[in-house]
């Protein structure tokens, strides 16, 4: 009965998820469905629904969507929050974050992957395919060597069902950049005139220009490529900011800074959020719009103290709400610091930064606290 | 005073302060300034404090004694103006509250006396007097012990007081101390050197305190090859990347950070002493707000005495809001704020699951215990958040335990002397150093070994004398 449920739920929401993206959806038609999806996981997750009515919440008793009870990425390192049957779970996904105690990685369990392929797929066209297909180059590794790697996932489907399987990975199973085959096969593309989009973590995307960087290679990829960076709000891999990385990325690879898109996804989230990049022509300052969340996702700023939204400005935790978490948890609370823009859109702030820790316990390290 | 902006640095005479400043906001509405200082300062920096050096060589070490100790008394004078600006500008800079402060600057500074500071050395070595030139030790030699020209410590990352203790340390073996504090610590040791300064002008150009922002502020690596000892306080990711900088023509001396443990004992949970226990349990966690490598961060309670662990971990969550009142925290930080958050409902989830955690709260959210009777280590990041764990068998513990001997120091036990030597002695096998009770564990003696060795130690040389034998 259950499992209809989900079957039922799931297909509607991608029906949803595969109509081309047109701005977000009416509040009504976001507020029906993510009642519906919290009340599916009321009902096949005790352990939520439990959760819920300590704070408050109960399908009958609940009107407003934003009052939908979060749970937070530090349950998904403690159990598997499945909300269906835990054995017809299809992958798992885990979180490459550090963690203190023995608690260990995240893990995002999947009850159906196609509904992650869904979301994943509806946002990418809109991101990036909208108009061509470009050669997908992924600066990670091929989702057959990293099962457990959601990133991966995702640019493997993206490289299936949307650049018909033009391009590949360059991370190979020792984590080493393949940087000579990539040089090779956008050297290809370049002569060829073929847009590509270059996706890959920041932290990649740093040590691939320093290599290039230490030969002297630069590209001029083609009119309508893209570049995809990922995870490079928080923390920093080297001590680049992002200005300077998108400074570096665009002149290294010859598109224009407006043609870099900054991708916000965790493994507990299966739909991710973009950002894009424009130039102010006056001052020649890059400035980043926003992430800008798929219709099926809405995303909160919240007073870190009690939980409680904030008006656009002031700066919080972020809390999203995504639909197609239907399988597990679809309000998630993240330990990430955002502001809500005028627009709608978010500012990630990261991690904020305090300079140093105050302490000498090990519980402090799990903040970044880099070098002399 | 209402003092707003502090200038963390203390430099030698005869280094030109650069005019530039860098400052951050260790707290809303005070700013830390510290010099903009470049490669070439560094150096310039090192090179006049080895230039000092020979001044405090000459120094007998009874008078830096003194003049350490002098200073250490007015940061317990009650009336001294140099006591108040300390207190006021620890509460913005460490993030701990007034009543914090204060605890925190007597704890620390009854350990910087003349007479704490004889003991030390007496304990180190056999005669003092062999910081000062050769002594005759046995027949056959005489032996000094000469400290390393310039001491380099990089205190990342430290509770109040450490920077101190680690510049004492130094001086007391009559090397010239260039001290980075960590963010948190910057108010001690650089109000110490400004006063050591007016007790003596030798320590006007033999001592330097500087804070710079380890993440963002390039620090020039030649700095590093000019100085005898490098001491590094910080995460094992820190002492790694220090480490790696040190030429090997110099000592390197770590101090890694550590996870403190405590244990409850059946004995220490009969119906007289389960609330006396809970006290210094909880005083024990809340002591520098749980930022000390000696704080504990997770308690075992043994099963079998009077009261229970589920009966004694409301005795600790009285015991928890009665520190709170009169040791209230500091305010939390954004980072400490959400991950409170996150515990919070991360217990709540589990309870649904029949995990049998049980979770108090203090009335702001200041402090948290969970109850949680899986064993296994946990811990958290923000402050005053303590796991309580019941156990039966406290080979089971061990064995947990070890998993993360790395990072093990200090273990707090409550309960009976003549079991606490067998518990030592299996403790001591997984890495452990210190086995103390709750009341002591946030104070540490000077003297303590920590790591197992001496607090010297990598700090000075034994140089030997050999008498000429007749032919």
């Amino acid at each position: 009965m259950k499992m209809m449920n989900f079957t039922d739920l799931a297909k509607e929401l991608k029906n949803h998820f595969n109509r081309p993206i047109d701005g977000p959806w009416d509040n009504d038609i976001f507020s029906r469905l993510a009642l519906r999806v919290f009340e599916y996981q009321y009902s096949s997750n005790p352990t939520y629904a439990n959760y819920a009515e300590k704070r408050g919440a109960t399908p009958s008793s609940l009107r407003d969507w934003k009052k939908i009870p979060p749970v937070p990425t530090l349950a998904f390192k403690e159990f598997p929050i499945v909300s269906g049957d835990p054995s017809l779970v299809e992958a798992v996904f885990k979180t490459s974050g550090t963690s203190s105690s023995e608690l260990g990685r995240g893990e995002h369990h999947i009850l159906d992957l196609s509904l992650y392929r869904a979301s994943l797929i509806g946002s990418m066209r809109h991101q990036f395919y909208s108009q061509e297909s470009p050669a997908l180059l992924a600066l990670v590794k091929d989702p057959a060597q990293s099962q457990f790697s959601s990133l991966s996932f995702m640019l493997g489907e993206t490289l299936d069902n949307l650049s018909m399987g033009k391009g590949g990975f360059y991370v190979n199973e020792d984590n080493q950049l393949q940087n000579e085959k990539l040089v090779n096969d956008i050297r290809k593309f370049e002569s060829s005139g073929y847009p590509v989009l270059l996706a890959g973590t920041a932290f990649a995307f740093v040590r691939w220009m320093d290599w290039l960087e230490e030969r002297g290679i630069c590209f001029e990829l083609s009119t309508n490529s893209r570049i995809m960076e990922t995870g490079g709000f928080k923390g920093q891999s080297r001590e680049v900011s992002r200005v300077e990385l998108y400074e570096l990325l665009g002149r290294l690879h010859g598109v224009p800074i407006s043609s870099i898109i900054s991708e916000y996804g965790m493994t507990e989230m299966l739909s991710q959020l973009y950002e894009r990049t424009s130039v102010i022509q006056e001052t020649g300052e890059i400035e980043h719009l926003g992430y800008e969340p798929p219709p099926w996702v809405r995303s909160l700023v919240l007073d870190v103290n009690t939980l409680s939204e904030l008006p656009a400005g002031e700066q919080g935790v972020l809390c999203h709400f995504d639909l197609a978490n239907v399988g597990s948890a679809m309000a998630v609370l993240t330990e990430d610091v955002g502001v809500t823009l005028g627009n709608g859109t978010i500012r990630l702030v990261g991690r904020l930064k305090e300079a140093e820790q105050r302490g000498c316990s090990l519980a402090m390290d799990d903040f970044p606290e880099i070098l002399i | 005073m209402n003092i707003i902006v502090f200038d963390a640095c203390a430099l030698p005479e005869g280094f030109q302060k650069p005019d530039s400043f860098n400052s951050v906001n260790p707290s809303q509405g005070f700013t830390v300034r510290y010099p903009r200082l470049v490669a070439s300062d560094h150096g310039t920096l090192v090179s006049i404090l080895t230039d000092a050096n020979s001044e405090i060589r000459r120094m007998p070490v009874s008078e830096i004694i003194q003049a350490i100790g002098n200073v250490s008394n007015r940061f317990m004078d009650q009336n001294d103006s140099l006591r108040k600006e300390a207190l006021e500008i620890m509460v913005p800079t460490a993030g701990i509250s007034s009543e914090m402060a204060e605890v925190v600057l007597a704890g620390m500074a009854k350990n910087w006396t003349a007479k704490r500071l004889t003991d030390l050395l007496n304990r180190e070595f056999a005669k003092p007097e062999i910081l000062d030139g050769f002594q005759r030790l046995d027949s056959g030699r005489k032996q000094m012990a000469y400290g390393l020209d310039v001491n380099f410590t990089l205190g990342s990352g430290t509770v109040p007081g450490v920077g101190v203790t680690a510049m004492i340390r130094g001086l007391l073996m009559k090397s010239s101390v260039l001290l980075k504090p960590g963010l948190g610590d910057v108010a001690l040791p650089v109000l110490f050197a400004r006063a050591l300064g007016e007790e003596h002008k030798v320590f006007r150009g033999c001592l330097g305190v500087v804070y710079w922002d380890g993440m963002k502020d390039r620090m020039d690596s030649q700095m590093l090859e000019n100085v005898g000892v490098v001491v590094a306080y910080g995460s094992d990711e820190t002492i790694n990347a220090i480490r790696n900088r040190v030429p090997v023509t110099a000592n390197f001396v770590a101090y890694r950070h550590r996870l403190g443990v405590g244990l409850v004992t059946r004995e220490a949970l009969s119906h007289e002493s389960a609330t006396d226990t809970a006290r210094s349990v909880a005083t024990s966690i809340s002591t520098f707000d749980q930022k000390g490598c000696v704080s504990p961060q997770v308690v075992y309670v043994e099963r079998g005495g009077k009261v229970t662990p589920e009966e004694w971990v409301e005795l600790l969550g009285t015991a928890m809001e009665k520190v709170e009142d009169n040791l209230p925290s500091g305010l939390a930080t954004t980072e400490e704020a959400i991950g409170t958050q996150q515990l919070h409902a991360a217990t709540e989830l589990s309870q649904g699951r029949g995990s049998g955690a049980l979770m108090l709260k203090g009335r702001s959210g200041s402090w948290t215990v969970v109850f949680d009777p899986e064993l296994a280590l946990k811990w958290s990041n923000c402050r005053r958040v303590v796991y309580v764990k019941p156990i039966s068998d406290l080979d089971k513990t061990r064995k947990i335990l070890s998993r993360s001997a790395s990072y093990l120091q200090t273990v707090a036990v409550e309960g009976t002397e003549n079991r606490k030597e067998a518990i030592a002695s299996f403790l001591s096998q997984i890495g452990v150093t210190r086995v103390t009770s709750f009341k002591q564990a946030p104070w540490p003696e000077p003297w303590w070994h920590q790591d197992g060795n001496s607090v010297f130690q990598g700090l000075y040389k034994l140089i030997d004398l050999e008498d000429s034998k007749p032919r």
